[in-house]
């Protein structure tokens, strides 16, 4: 359907303004699929956004939140765009990231001062020649979450924010927010925000316990 | 060949003056005082300056005496030429460097100094002229030999075409053979062979300031001059600087070295003076600046990336390159690295950090490895569910003090947790200690 108005057609494109299920479908790109059929198909656009600030939250290591990152990132690396890693909390174990199809050439690390953190990742995201940044960057506020997410906007880069899962109640800019939840079942996917559509009420199963 | 000739009048005074006078005080407005800025050492003066700015115009420059410069501009007259525009060209560069000069062209470079000497705009491309356009000049400009001026003048001869009327094989007799040999070369009836100004290997820029300088914010105006004059420098060579250094001279201390190294060669001058730009910002001026000095030496040739003519230019649009060095400038040279997996059996040692990962390491078949490295390993206190894999036993080292035995396990926590634990070796206890996380 060809809207009325160009200001209109302009408003809607951009996916700003929440029409109701099923009315953003074909809007904007998106920049790869996240591998998860389910995420995709919950997400406005089928895949991770083209760019802006993706926040992942998460009440431990080790629940496969970076596994729900890992398809991108081997599909950003594969268009040879280089991938920033901002204060990971540990080191990254490169044999599985390549088995998981990263390609190392591309994956560069900082680590840094958590309080330099913020400022290294508006910085790169702001660059706009990386394909993704990733950061994990020790309680930013609501100003730098702000900052964050325009630089995103500004670079047109995928930024991937990790924060604590208790973080979950307080406001943020960021476009897409994703929860991770433990259950005895395995690990859950909440979709906690999603510029242009309301969040699905059913969370996604993101790894299932093998032991249950 | 035709040569233009670059008198600067002033320069011999200047330098008569320059040991008495301290240098032109350096402000915003007098930036051309800062491309006066002499190269390190002392003894290269300002007709230096001049020959290796003409040396952007032709590659045949050559000093001559002390205040003339003269350039081969025939071969270059199809890039720059013709040969009013290049002659334009030549007075505002002179105009900005602060140059009072002469410019004259003249088949030979000797004809084209005593032109440019006497006062004569004149530009003469074919040797038939040039006997009459010399004819008027006074002999006292025309260069000659030292004591032979007087003396003709004595006979009652005081211009060239008196001088070119005398018999040669008479002035051989009474002034030497060096008389007619010079008007030889003058009017190019013998070859004039000179010794070409060859540019310096490396790059050295010193600024002396004529009040003390306590605040970082002074300096940036005249280190941007300075790295302006690198990056013009450096193109012209087609090479990149991978390392400098900035010297901040003081009084009775020794200069503060700041040392600014690159991962690859550079060459853009924003990007070089905004990563001095923020080491000047980290570093503590323990005394007021009298002088700023850079040396480059380290000069890799740099080859340009490839840009793609149909990308967007998002964001700030620099490159990863820029972004890399903006990086480490700000944080620390060793904190931005890349990860190589190395081929070791135990976990601690199949990693390295690497500045910069040449090529994409090979892929080798591995077992099943956690996302995440424990760096060292920590106990693991809470209660594991269950074991979803192992033991993998990992027994090495033996041979380099870093002898391991243990049996790896994946396990899983009661919170769904992923986590790559081991015990030692044959050991029943639940003494687990993690290693990796399956994030």
């Amino acid at each position: 359907m060809k809207p009325a108005h160009p200001a209109l057609g302009s408003l809607l494109r951009e996916a700003r303004v929440w029409r109701g299920p099923g009315a953003a479908e074909s809007t904007g790109r998106a920049r790869c699929s996240t591998g998860l059929q389910a995420l995709d198909a919950a997400l406005p656009v089928p895949g991770w956004p083209e760019s802006g600030l993706v926040e992942v939250l998460t009440p431990a290591a080790g629940l496969g939140e970076l596994s729900l990152i890992l398809p991108a990132l081997a599909a950003i690396t594969t268009a040879d765009q280089p991938v920033l890693l901002v204060a990971p909390p540990h080191r990254p174990c490169v044999q599985a990231w390549q088995r998981a199809g990263v390609r190392l050439a591309h994956l560069h690390l900082l680590e840094t001062r958590a309080d330099s953190a913020c400022w290294a990742m508006e910085q790169a995201q702001r660059a706009g020649c990386c394909g993704a940044v990733l950061g994990w960057p020790t309680a930013p506020d609501d100003k730098t979450l702000r900052r964050l997410q325009v630089a995103a906007e500004h670079g047109r880069t995928l930024g991937f924010l990790f924060r604590d899962a208790s973080r979950a109640r307080q406001a943020s800019p960021a476009p897409l927010r994703l929860a991770v939840e433990a259950t005895p079942a395995g690990t859950l996917l909440r979709i906690l925000k999603c510029r242009g559509r309301n969040p699905p009420a059913q969370a996604i199963r993101l790894r299932a316990s093998l032991l249950h | 060949m035709l040569w233009a000739g670059i008198v600067l009048p002033h320069l011999a005074l200047d330098g008569a003056l320059r040991h008495q006078l301290p240098p032109a005080p350096l402000s915003a407005d007098n930036p051309a005082a800062s491309l006066c800025s002499q190269p390190a050492g002392g003894s290269v003066g300002p007709l230096e300056l001049i020959a290796a700015w003409a040396y952007r115009y032709s590659s045949l420059v050559s000093l001559e005496d002390e205040d003339a410069v003269v350039l081969e501009v025939e071969a270059s007259l199809g890039l720059f030429g013709p040969w009013p525009r290049f002659r334009e060209s030549l007075t505002q560069d002179l105009k900005a460097l602060g140059f009072r000069h002469r410019i004259a062209l003249a088949p030979t470079p000797l004809a084209a100094c005593v032109l440019a000497g006497a006062g004569r705009n004149v530009a003469i491309t074919r040797d038939s002229a040039l006997v009459s356009a010399l004819g008027s000049v006074p002999l006292s400009a025309a260069r000659l030999p030292a004591g032979s001026c007087e003396g003709l003048a004595k006979m009652g001869v005081h211009t060239l075409r008196q001088l070119l009327a005398l018999p040669r094989a008479g002035l051989r007799r009474r002034f030497g053979p060096a008389l007619p040999h010079h008007l030889a070369r003058l009017y190019g009836e013998c070859p004039d062979p000179r010794q070409c100004y060859q540019p310096p290997d490396f790059f050295a820029a010193r600024l002396e300031f004529n009040h003390e300088l306590v605040h970082h914010t002074a300096l940036l105006f005249p280190l941007r001059r300075m790295i302006e004059d690198l990056s013009t420098w450096l193109g012209r060579r087609e090479e990149g600087v991978q390392r400098f250094e900035l010297q901040l001279e003081h009084a009775n201390r020794p200069a503060t070295t700041l040392t600014i190294g690159l991962l690859a060669p550079a060459r853009d001058a924003a990007q070089l003076f905004e990563l001095c730009r923020v080491k000047l910002e980290q570093t503590m001026l323990c005394a007021p600046v009298q002088g700023l000095s850079l040396l480059a030496r380290d000069l890799p040739p740099f080859n340009p990336a490839p840009g793609d003519l149909f990308a967007r230019a998002c964001g700030d649009g620099s490159s990863w390159e820029v972004l890399r060095e903006r990086l480490r400038a700000r944080l620390g040279e060793d904190v931005l690295f890349q990860l190589q997996p190395h081929a070791d059996a135990r976990p601690e040692r199949s990693l390295r950090a690497v500045p910069v990962l040449a090529r994409e390491p090979a892929s080798g078949a591995m077992p099943r490895r956690p996302t995440w490295l424990l760096a060292p390993p920590v106990p693991w206190r809470g209660t594991v569910k269950g074991i979803l894999a192992g033991p993998e036993r990992i027994e090495s080292g033996w041979w380099d003090e870093g002898d391991i035995r243990r049996d790896y396990y994946v396990i899983e926590t009661p919170q769904g947790q992923r986590a790559w634990v081991f015990r030692q070796a044959g050991s029943t206890a639940a003494d687990w200690m993690l290693h990796g996380w399956f994030a």
